[in-house]
């Protein structure tokens, strides 16, 4: 039986809201006029980002986000980032992905105006493009990508670095993938830069299997890190995951000792940047700006983001070297 | 499938479609993207039987759409672009077809409803679109989404309860519930 409260729902969400004409003309007409597909998948451990919205313009500012950020650890997986409803969910972690359909529309090999060995680009499921460049030295990746490098020292490529650059329409992501060496053994590290309709606070998640042994290690650059560990099929993982503004990313330890972990997270020494507020509407992220700032480690993040990751975001580029690409792509067609 | 028969969909259809795309997604841009997705999918998969309930059916893949698109990135506006928050979208609520119920019902008392509903979580939100929106019974939802009945049911009743909570705090405005 209906009481008040159902005949005030169904009074008030009446579908009467008329699509424009427009819209259903280009449905009639096959044509889709903006579609935009949002899956998406990072290498190695799927990832979930939570946070699409308005652009602002980017501006550097001196912030410690990864003190500010609260690692979220739960059976299925490890979030950062997000308030309320843009919190990443355990439920949300443990959901299975779904297959993407994807196609291969160019493949080309670098030559020697290009520091990519390969490239090539995909449509995923028709809607977005993903374009994977391959290189041998993870420096020339970060550079290409216009990422900031998270490392204070230098590391060798282990078996691959990828620089993946999606085109997702009103919005990019600029991602290098790396598997690095350490002593005997290796590390895999995962930066993402998303510019466009991102969230300030846009959370950033891993979906992992029977997570445990959640401890925080804080590293000599001050730095606090929670690491996680993943069992899976017998062998054990250890994740860290690394958040602040736009940047969002992993590194991920499957045959270091903990010792060895600590010392590669030593040799982190992030950057930060962060999208300048709108001053009309971005009054919340102002006050967030400003409490960081407050951060004993302002100082020394500023320098180091003035210095060095301005230049680097100014001239992130979509894509590496793009005259060379393009002569590469003409050589190989013809 | 026909260009008669898609027309005809649009037609029947359409409204409801899109209100519900409007409604979930809290944003037009992205309500127009899930609304042309929903159809381009239906043509796709050709299944669609004026015989059996499209409308249900249309539903389902808009929801399971949304369901699918927000897990991976979850969208977020800071400007009002709740369009149907808008003066004059409930004027045109409240014009339409009036009765003696309707006119209890003030314009303000739909205009908090809306929002609360706005502000349910996205779970609660969406089967309660399918429901009072969508006229869908909670075992067409259940279907739809792939959830037990059950869990529809507990749905819809915590999101009643947290609906009725905070008309409470309206309580000198909406005597309408007491």
């Amino acid at each position: 039986m209906k009481d008040n409260m159902d005949i005030l729902l169904e009074k008030a969400l009446k579908p009467d809201i008329e699509p424009d004409m427009e819209l259903n003309e280009k449905i009639l007409n096959g044509v889709k006029h903006k579609k935009k597909s949002l899956s998406y998948k990072l290498a190695r451990v799927a990832a979930v980002v939570c946070g699409i919205a308005l652009v602002s313009p980017v501006a550097i500012y001196a912030a410690n986000a990864i003190k500010n950020s609260k690692v979220e650890v739960s059976d299925h997986g490890i979030s950062v980032g997000g308030q309320g409803d843009y919190a990443i969910s355990d439920e949300d972690l443990a959901k299975p992905w779904e297959d993407v359909e994807t196609e291969e529309i160019e493949f080309v090999e670098g030559d020697e105006t290009v520091k990519w060995l390969t490239k090539r680009v995909e449509v995923v499921s028709g809607t977005y493009t993903n374009t994977y460049y391959a290189y041998d030295n993870y420096l020339d990746a970060i550079t290409d990508a216009g990422l900031a490098n998270w490392f204070n020292t230098t590391y060798e490529m282990y078996e691959s670095v990828t620089y993946i650059h999606t085109d997702g329409g009103d919005f990019q992501d600029f991602c290098v993938d790396a598997s690095l060496k350490y002593n005997d053994g290796n590390f895999f590290v995962s930066e993402s830069k998303m510019t466009g309709n991102v969230a300030e606070d846009a959370s950033f998640g891993l979906c992992l299997t029977n997570t445990g042994n959640e401890r925080t290690y804080t590293s000599s650059q001050g730095l606090e890190f929670t690491l996680v560990d993943e069992v899976k099929d017998g062998e054990t993982t250890t994740y860290v995951i690394i958040y602040y503004d736009y940047y969002r990313g992993y590194i991920s330890f499957s045959n270091l000792s903990e010792e060895e972990i600590h010392q590669v997270l030593d040799t982190v020494n992030v950057s930060v940047v962060v999208k300048e507020p709108e001053a009309t509407e971005e009054v919340e992220s102002t006050e967030e700006v400003i409490e960081t700032t407050e951060e004993p480690i302002t100082e020394e993040v500023t320098e180091t983001t003035e210095e060095t990751t301005t230049e680097e975001v100014t001239e992130a580029t979509e894509e590496p070297t793009t005259e060379a690409t393009t002569e590469a792509t003409e050589e190989v067609t013809e | 499938m026909k260009r008669e028969n898609l027309e005809n969909f649009i037609r029947d259809y359409g409204k409801d479609v899109y209100s519900f795309c409007l409604y979930a997604t809290k944003n037009k841009e992205h309500a127009d993207d899930l609304y042309q997705q929903t159809f381009l999918v239906a043509i796709e998969k050709d299944e669609m039987d004026e015989n059996q309930n499209p409308k249900s059916y249309l539903i389902s893949i808009a929801a399971n759409l949304w369901n699918n698109q927000k897990r991976k990135y979850m969208w977020r506006k800071k400007k009002a672009n709740v369009i149907y928050f808008q003066d004059e979208n409930l004027e045109q609520l409240a014009d339409e077809g009036l009765t003696v119920e309707d006119e209890a019902i003030r314009e303000d008392e739909i205009a908090t409803v809306k929002r609360l509903v706005d502000e349910l979580p996205d779970k609660m939100r969406i089967v309660i679109l399918m429901f009072y929106m969508e006229n869908m019974s909670v075992n067409e939802i259940a279907t739809a989404l792939k959830i037990p009945e059950g869990t529809v049911k507990s749905r819809i009743h915590q999101a009643k309860s947290r609906l009725k909570e905070r008309m409470i705090s309206y309580e000198g405005q909406y005597g309408y519930l007491a």
